[in-house]
């Protein structure tokens, strides 16, 4: 059989509504029925789920509760020194936790056509959010101007932006699905939108999220069978704005002259090269098993963003190559379970979204482990689910909850996102 | 995925050595760990010299010109740097316009000493006030709490470390060996915790432990002085030292030296003159040469001797007793009781040169104490073929040969002790801060002359406080004393000629019937009376504390009182 992707998402919207209208008062009725009721409804929150979903979700919850263990142990000094409270940095990450984990759950039950419907209310809302950055909100840190502030509370809304742009892309290229071939088609709104997004993060300064939101585009826009010349032209582009834009910030060129030149000089371990230099040495001094938990020497103050873009290098100097080879693996699990969902899903939505997340979340975390490894130079982006930052966290799990809810069996959905293997070859 | 787990391998295993050295190099950070001089106690544990922490008051002035900022009471506050040098001074005592002088001298100096070795009190009050460009820097200084008591033991430290007496003598056992140890830092400096290594342990000095007893050190350096003073004399010593092992309790060197100031005394003064001068000792030598005769077997105690007042030998020498006389018939005994010059070399006469000669040389005589003190004296015996025929003669009644104090009480000692000499001892140990203890003397005796000798002399020296040589001095009621006077005439050199000026001395040994105590004090040049009858006194005053010190019991048999006579 011949299905082309766009048809599915119609066909389960079309049986979908019709269930409802069928099922509607039936459900309703169901739980008053037995004293056991309330336990079945609540098994069938997650009996159903394929293993994919637990997979994802365990490893999900894992990552972020070793993510709140690691900035506890490695904000506590610095914490100290500026506040008097070893667990500031800790309890703000403990409640984006309690915050980000139930809103993923509940974004998890969220049908997949509604992530189709809002996409373009939930880019408009993001790009307002980005949009504060500039004005008198909006605060800059480390020359990042990408942080809005509302009292005591700051938030990156770039994150949200991530989000959304990804859920936007996957809905306008399934919409445009048969006219991927033609170039004006894929030009409008498709770039428009993009570059809007992309200059806002790059206006407030912030080279990092900008490269990841390329990746995440560039993958989004692959997945969806764009024909690979068109990504000449971009590529093209790139090559000749990227050096353009890092030459802009003195701060940028500096990072990335000292990262070329093997930071050895001592003027550049005084600059530049402190915050690489001290991540390796606190990996260095982590060795096989770790010094320990909590043990860690760089976070007394050496190592700067210890508990945020270098939480990595804590994790290995505290938990060793072991802990640090645990955390690759388990990204990695992440991964696998993403191409899972991406290769059994027969939506294309559901398999552009997947691909645009899998890109951000994989992406931001292989660069960031790859900046404190100094395999790249200093970009300033934080690991996924690990790193201090509540709006990282928040985003990022909600990002998975939207995974996760194309995982999700729905009563009647035998098959949610199974497609027998050979549909997958026929897709693009 | 791949690629990052090869680079953290690189990082975490291959690399991990080098990386670790690199960062090692800017956390740690090397710390002195002090070890201290070691104290100088006496034989009770009493501080003779001690090593007290101090710390000189260092500042960068560069930083310093405009005062420093502080809370007070929740408050900021900011001082002036005229502000600060009052506070700085009136925390430490020093003058507040000195210290605005070290930091304006030099405006952009990193360094500058304001006030230095002050003591914890001023650190701890600096360390308040909070000032961030003031360094405290710990050292050392040493003190002795009891001022000149025993100074002229202890000696002192100067600059350059230990320069005289037992600091310098023993300045292996008291000298303290600074450790190190790393800590590592954070980039605030604070140190973290479970980082310190130590690289080598400090060890403190070890505690000297002497054989002075403070209290009576005092009390006799007091009385010394006082009779120095009394009698004219240039200078004095005192020993006191315990018959049964030789140890001595108290030396007193008149005038000696404070080691706290040591700018206050002059250099002759600066070490122990009872170990460093030798004298003639004139007639106190005399009682050895007859513990030598009764060894021998040519005296006793009741020999008999016909003494003129003076004799004439054949190479036209002469020799007379201090005072005229008609002929006497003294035994033994009558002629030390009186000091008679004749009668003793009479009855040295029956010994060999040689012989007489190795009897001194094993009383202690020629050669170093085991004290072996700083510059101490060997004295001047010579050797038997040296010594000229009137030297031969001369040396029997203590000219022409040369002793310091301590020799001469070392061989009191050896009567007193029934002719075994011991070791003479100053330092009973040196107690490392191991608790090993080391510098431990010898504790062995020699025999010198035979029991029998040796208390025979005793009891014949009982004689000289009630009819010799000492009559007239009150006794010390309830003791028997034996005592030996010594009036030497100072010569040049030994054998030279002689003026007008004498050394005296005293020595004698209480109780006679079972002696404990050696006393000997002897003076310089002095001027008021010029016999051995001027250091009765003193003599009679330090056996008595001694006596009273120690509680030691009365004596509950009558004094012997041999015949003087016959």
């Amino acid at each position: 059989m011949v299905t082309t992707p766009s048809s599915l998402p119609r066909r389960l919207r079309a049986e979908r509504a019709a269930r409802k209208a069928a099922g509607e008062g039936s459900r309703t009725a169901e739980p008053d029925q037995t004293p056991g009721a309330a336990l079945v409804a609540v098994r069938r929150l997650f009996a159903a789920e394929s293993t994919a979903f637990f997979v994802i979700l365990g490893t999900a919850l894992f990552l972020a509760i070793f993510g709140l263990v690691m900035v506890l142990s490695s904000s506590s000094v610095e914490q100290y020194v500026e506040t008097h409270d070893f667990f500031g940095a800790f309890l703000r990450q403990g409640i984006f936790a309690a915050i980000g984990i139930p809103l993923m759950l509940v974004v998890s039950r969220v049908p997949v056509w509604a992530w189709q419907r809002y996409a373009w209310h939930l880019l408009v809302a993001s790009m307002f959010l980005q949009l504060l950055v500039f004005t008198p909100l909006g605060v800059e840190v480390g020359g990042n101007r990408n942080w809005i502030r509302l009292g005591s509370f700051s938030a990156q809304p770039s994150e949200f932006l991530k989000l959304a742009l990804t859920i936007w892309i996957g809905m306008i290229l399934v919409k445009k699905e048969r006219k991927l071939g033609e170039w004006k088609e894929l030009l409008v709104p498709l770039v428009p939108v993009v570059g809007i997004a992309l200059a806002l993060v790059l206006k407030g300064g912030d080279l990092g999220t900008t490269l990841i939101l390329l990746m995440l585009v560039a993958v989004a826009v692959f997945i969806a069978g764009v024909k690979l010349r068109f990504f000449l032209v971009p590529l093209a582009l790139l090559a000749v704005a990227i050096p353009v834009i890092t030459a802009t910030a003195s701060s940028r060129t500096d990072r990335i002259a000292a990262w070329l030149s093997g930071c050895s000089s001592e003027e550049a371990y005084q600059s530049t090269c402190w915050q690489t230099t001290h991540g390796l040495w606190a990996l260095a001094s982590g060795g096989v098993f770790g010094v320990g938990l909590g043990n860690s020497k760089a976070k007394w103050s050496w190592l700067p963003e210890a508990d945020n873009d270098f939480i990595f290098a804590i994790v290995g100097e505290e938990l060793g190559l072991i802990g640090a080879c645990v955390v690759l693996g388990l990204f990695i699990v992440l991964a696998v379970s993403f191409i899972k969902v991406l290769r059994r899903s027969d939506d294309a939505f559901v398999r552009i979204v997947t691909g645009g997340i899998m890109t951000w979340i994989i992406g931001q975390a292989l660069v960031n482990i790859a900046v404190v490894l100094g395999l790249l130079p200093v970009l300033g982006v934080p690991l996924p689910l690990i790193s201090a930052g509540g709006s990282s966290l928040i985003f990022v799990l909600v990002a998975i909850g939207v995974i996760l809810s194309f995982l999700h069996r729905r009563p009647g959905d035998e098959t949610p996102v199974r497609v027998s293997a050979e549909t997958v070859g026929s897709l693009r | 995925m791949a690629v990052f787990v090869v680079r953290l391998v690189d990082i975490q295993v291959v690399q991990a050595s080098t990386l670790n050295k690199q960062s090692l190099g800017k956390r740690s950070v090397p710390t002195i760990l002090y070890g201290d001089r070691g104290s100088i106690v006496d034989t009770n544990g009493k501080v003779l010299a001690k090593t007290v922490v101090r710390y000189d008051i260092t500042a960068v002035p560069a930083y310093a010109q405009k005062g420093y900022k502080t809370t007070v009471g929740g408050k900021s506050v900011t001082y002036t740097l005229s502000q600060t040098a009052d506070q700085i001074a009136a925390a430490t005592g020093a003058k507040a316009s000195d210290i605005v002088k070290a930091l304006t001298a030099d405006k952009k100096s990193v360094y500058a000493k304001l006030v230095g070795s002050v003591d914890v009190d001023a650190y701890e009050k600096i360390q308040k006030l909070g000032i961030s460009w003031i360094y405290p820097k710990r050292t050392t200084a040493r003190t002795y709490p009891n001022g000149a008591v025993a100074g002229n033991l202890t000696g002192f430290m100067g600059t350059d470390g230990a320069q005289a007496g037992l600091e310098l003598e023993y300045n292996k056992c008291l000298a303290g060996t600074n450790g190190s140890e790393t800590y590592e830092r954070g980039l605030d400096n604070v140190k973290l915790p479970g980082s310190t290594v130590t690289t080598k342990k400090a060890v403190d000095g070890g505690v000297l432990e002497t054989t002075i007893d403070e209290y009576l050190q005092y009390q006799v350096q007091q009385d010394l002085a006082e009779q120095v003073k009394a009698i004219g004399a240039t200078s004095g010593t005192a020993i006191v030292m315990k018959v049964s092992d030789g140890s001595l309790l108290a030396v007193a060197d008149s005038d000696s030296v404070d080691p706290n100031n040591v700018d206050g005394s002059s250099t002759s003064n600066l070490g122990s003159k009872a170990f460093t001068d030798s004298y003639e000792p004139g007639s106190t030598v005399k009682s050895l040469i007859a513990a030598a005769a009764i060894d021998q077997g040519v005296a006793t105690p009741a020999t008999q001797e016909t003494v003129p007042y003076s004799r004439t030998f054949p190479w036209g020498g002469r020799i007379a007793d201090a005072e005229f006389h008609d002929t006497e018939q003294l035994t033994l005994a009558g002629i030390l009781a009186n000091s008679s010059n004749v009668g003793i070399t009479q009855v040295g006469e029956r010994l060999s040169k040689q012989t007489r000669y190795d009897y001194l040389k094993k009383f202690g005589f020629g050669s170093k104490s085991e004290v072996k003190f700083n510059g101490e004296s060997v004295g001047q015996l010579g050797t038997p073929s040296s010594w000229d025929s009137q030297t031969n003669i001369n040396s029997m009644f203590g000219q022409g040969i040369g002793t310091s104090a301590i020799q001469i009480a070392s061989a009191y000692q050896t009567l007193a002790n029934g002719g075994v000499r011991m070791p003479v001892t100053l330092v009973k140990g040196c107690k490392q801060s191991d608790g090993t203890v080391t510098d431990t003397p010898s504790a062995k005796g020699t025999r010198v002359v035979s029991e029998k000798a040796a208390n025979d002399v005793v009891d014949m020296l009982e004689n000289t406080i009630p009819e010799g040589t000492l009559a007239g001095m009150t006794p010390i009621s309830g003791y028997n004393v034996a005592a030996k006077t010594g009036t030497a005439q100072i010569a040049d050199a030994p054998g030279g000629g002689y003026g007008s000026d004498y050394i005296i001395s005293v020595a004698g040994i209480a109780p006679a019937e079972n002696p404990q105590y050696v006393v000997l004090v002897t003076f310089t040049k002095p001027t008021t009376l010029k016999t051995s009858f001027a250091a009765a006194p003193a003599f009679r005053e330090i056996m008595s504390q001694v006596l009273e010190n120690y509680r030691v019991k009365p004596s509950t048999t009558p004094a012997t009182n041999l015949p003087d006579t016959w």
